[in-house]
């Protein structure tokens, strides 16, 4: 049986490196995307700022369309949060880590139940999907949009999966494939598979 | 203080304004977050400077946004279709309290704590696998690296002759170009980092040595215990 620990030795250090330099890469969007995030909440309040919440989460389930081992995504998502909360994000420590967290589970489970092993756009677009819905519940509670009416509720939840199908999901496969092409990441899962 | 009880700290907090949803209470925590804040030194205090101007200009739209957005039974004015009541201005401003305490904490937390303090707590601490809490380190590590990078690739392109993009298409196309740029790089730069660390032993046994040990010392450990007791009574009295 295997330890925790042995599990975790599945990672090669530059599967690690390459984790942590997308979840650098995303601090680093955060903080580009948090003043278009204040345009679009006074522009449309919480229904505009809903359409670009997939790129919040295109770094973990890119390094997982790469890596393509179970519990990439939840390192990713986890190094992101912590990254983000020492450069500093304007949301908080608690929404950081709880965000990861939900992202992570959702992306986890969709890539268990297709055993790690496709990697289609159907398949993608589904873990950008279903990376939605349980972060909007907690963020409902956190930021008071259970005060809502339930048509805006429903609006911002049906422009948020939008958003995490074509904006995470498929963007993440496209952004994949083409580094893929290029041949540099022939040391990692998606270079093998794509031989 | 260690990075540990302030950790505990923030996640008291985080816990304190989750629960409430009331302007009043929300208000005093954001004061008193403010009051403790202010009361830690002039590098605090001068975070609390820039935070300020970048709240103003996030927590007041986001305000009167949800005020409007908000639904109420008692109005307090009407102007034309739009209605806006009591209620609404209560809530939206608990929750703007709230946003403003949950930033201003983080904040706190980021301006008082070394970022080697944070990696230390994790492995130390919290036990979390040394090779992916020197991940945190690495990634901290690689932004001014990669924003050099950045720089030079950009200044690369004006020594080549490439002017500067015009219209929508040519910026697409230089963008294109410049990320192409950055990402090579950042591979090579990847793949080196990870042979230098494979090569100096990363990761070639379960656990390793410290050079620096940072211990959680009898003065956090009581700060812990206060902040724990004071959320405790906290959520039991109100």
């Amino acid at each position: 049986m295997s330890t925790p620990t042995t599990k975790l030795q599945r990672f090669t250090t530059i599967e690690i490196v390459l984790m942590a330099i997308l979840a650098m890469a995303n601090a680093v969007l955060t903080v580009f995307l948090s003043s278009v995030n204040q345009f679009l909440t006074t522009l449309g309040g919480p229904i505009a700022t809903s359409t670009i919440v997939g790129i919040y989460m295109i770094y973990g389930v890119l390094a997982m369309y790469i890596i393509r081992k179970p519990g990439t995504a939840f390192i990713t998502f986890m190094l992101g949060a912590t990254v983000q909360t020492l450069l500093g994000n304007s949301y908080g420590m608690a929404a950081s880590v709880v965000a990861a967290l939900c992202y992570a589970l959702a992306v986890e489970l969709i890539c268990m139940l297709f055993r790690y092993r496709r990697w289609n756009v159907g398949v993608m677009m589904t873990i950008g999907f279903c990376a939605v819905p349980l972060w909007f519940i907690f963020a409902a509670n956190m930021f008071g949009y259970l005060k809502w009416g339930l048509p805006q509720l429903t609006i911002a939840l049906i422009v948020r999966c939008i958003s995490g199908i074509i904006l995470c999901g498929w963007l993440s496969k496209v952004i994949g494939d083409a580094m893929a092409r290029t041949g540099l990441l022939r040391t990692f899962n998606i270079g093998r598979d794509v031989k | 203080m260690h990075p540990l009880a302030k950790l505990i700290a923030v996640l008291c907090t985080t816990i304190l304004v989750l629960t409430y949803s009331t302007a009043m209470i929300q208000g005093v925590i954001f004061l008193v977050v403010v009051a403790i804040g202010l009361s830690l030194g002039k590098h605090v205090r001068r975070v609390f400077g820039k935070m300020a101007r970048y709240m103003l200009v996030f927590a007041i739209p986001f305000f009167f946004i949800q005020w409007i957005w908000l639904p109420g039974s008692t109005p307090w004015f009407t102007w034309g279709p739009l209605q806006v009541t009591y209620e609404a201005l209560n809530y939206a401003a608990a929750i703007t309290f709230r946003l403003m305490t949950l930033f201003l904490t983080s904040a706190m937390f980021m301006a008082t704590t070394e970022p080697r303090d944070v990696v230390l707590m994790l492995t130390q601490q919290l036990r979390v696998p040394y090779r992916f809490a020197y991940a945190v380190s690495l990634a901290l590590r690689f932004l001014p690296i990669l924003s050099e990078e950045a720089e030079t690739i950009r200044t690369t392109h004006q020594i080549r002759g490439m002017k500067p993009p015009r219209g929508v298409r040519e910026h697409v196309q230089a963008w294109k170009r410049f990320s192409i740029a950055i990402f090579t790089n950042s591979v090579r730069r990847m793949q080196m980092t990870a042979s230098a660390m494979d090569t100096k032993g990363f990761g070639a046994y379960p656990e390793r040595t410290y050079w620096r040990e940072n211990p959680v010392s009898i003065f956090s450990y009581v700060a812990m215990g206060v902040y724990v007791a004071a959320t405790a009574i906290c959520l039991y009295r109100f």
